[in-house]
């Protein structure tokens, strides 16, 4: 069922827009890999901002579902601190931490240069990142990468889990995206 | 005027608003710290706004340090300060003819870029708007959500009318 909705809503979804995905903790695998599926066989080239799950296991987890990783980006914002040695590749940057939000933005910004065609970013998950940063500070990062997706007509997807956050910082969040999707019931 | 809307909804709200003026044959002005020009004109556009009456201040585009797209419709305002805005509001008012409005997006984004002390300013400065460059209407549009900041409190004390909108 959260399939279905998942792929009803990217079928509707202009180009350029940036979608909210709002999940639980159970969930939100299988949304984010149903998300990346569809969006992979629709021809787009992604960048994805993990602040969750490191390069190597997440490609893994992609290969093992069956998506086509070939034009997949990654900016990893877990390995630096947890995994002793990294793979140095064309398709993953590596940024200190969660709370490097200046490093972030420039590998984020070097990609959007680089990758070629049509793409999306898929930033996995919002409430990772809000543990890790100052929400005022987490928010006016959110609405510069968001201004400039908007700018080159990227497409986005934002993960946000189903926890407690601050009902102003939640708001200021929904407001940056066009649409938000609960998939918190299914 | 604030409009007070979801936050789920709350350009489409906004959208709906413009909408209503320009479908009353007003133009108007659209500051946007939201979203960068060609963004909110396809956006507009996808909720049935007849953009071709309206004149854009992008502000947006400026604060997140990329190179704004020239088009005679929109002036950008590189550094979000409250005397470019002035000026790029009071220079586009200047470019339409009859009953006009103001319609401000996100105000609040104004404060992630500046102090709320600038942002209140800001406020002000546009609201005397409505006298000195014949602009008859200006609208705020808020998040619901946000509506208990201290900035927008204080300018829903300037307004002469508040409106909720509906989350469906």
């Amino acid at each position: 069922m959260i399939e279905q909705k998942i792929e009803e809503e990217i079928r509707k979804l202009p180009e350029g827009w940036i979608m909210l995905l709002e999940t639980t903790a159970e969930n939100s695998m299988t949304v984010s890999l149903t998300a990346l599926k569809m969006l992979s066989e629709r021809g787009y080239s992604g960048i994805i901002i993990s602040a969750s799950r490191p390069y190597s296991n997440l490609l893994s987890v992609y290969k093992q579902s069956g998506i086509e990783t070939r034009n997949f980006y990654f900016v990893d914002c877990i390995s630096r601190t947890f995994v002793s040695s990294t793979e140095k590749n064309d398709h993953v940057a590596y940024v200190d931490n969660v709370a490097s939000l200046t490093d972030l933005s420039m590998a984020v910004n070097n990609m959007m240069e680089e990758v070629p065609g049509k793409k999306f970013i898929f930033i996995d998950s919002i409430t990772t990142m809000l543990i890790h940063n100052k929400p005022e500070v987490f928010v006016k990062f959110l609405h510069s990468i968001l201004t400039k997706m908007r700018v080159h007509m990227i497409t986005g997807l934002l993960v946000s889990l189903e926890v407690e956050i601050d009902k102003s910082i939640k708001a200021e969040i929904t407001q940056l995206c066009d649409k938000v999707i609960k998939l918190n019931e299914l | 005027m604030m409009m007070v809307s979801p936050s789920e909804r709350y350009f489409e709200w906004g959208a709906a608003m413009v909408r209503m003026l320009t479908d009353s044959g007003r133009p108007g002005v659209y500051v946007s710290f939201h979203r960068p020009f060609g963004n909110v004109i396809r956006a507009l556009r996808y909720y049935g706004v007849d953009t071709g009456k309206l004149a854009f201040v992008d502000v947006a585009t400026g604060m997140a340090k990329e190179k704004g797209q020239k088009n005679p419709k929109c002036i950008h305002v590189p550094k979000a300060d409250v005397d470019g805005i002035d000026k790029a509001v009071r220079d586009s008012l200047k470019k339409l003819n009859g009953k006009k409005f103001i319609f401000v997006d996100s105000l609040t984004i104004h404060t992630f870029y500046r102090p709320p002390g600038q942002t209140r300013r800001l406020a002000k400065t546009l609201i005397e708007k409505i006298d000195r460059e014949h602009a008859n209407y200006i609208v705020f549009n808020v998040a619901e959500e946000l509506a208990d900041l201290e900035f927008i409190k204080a300018l829903s004390k300037d307004v002469d009318e508040i409106i909720k909108m509906p989350s469906k």
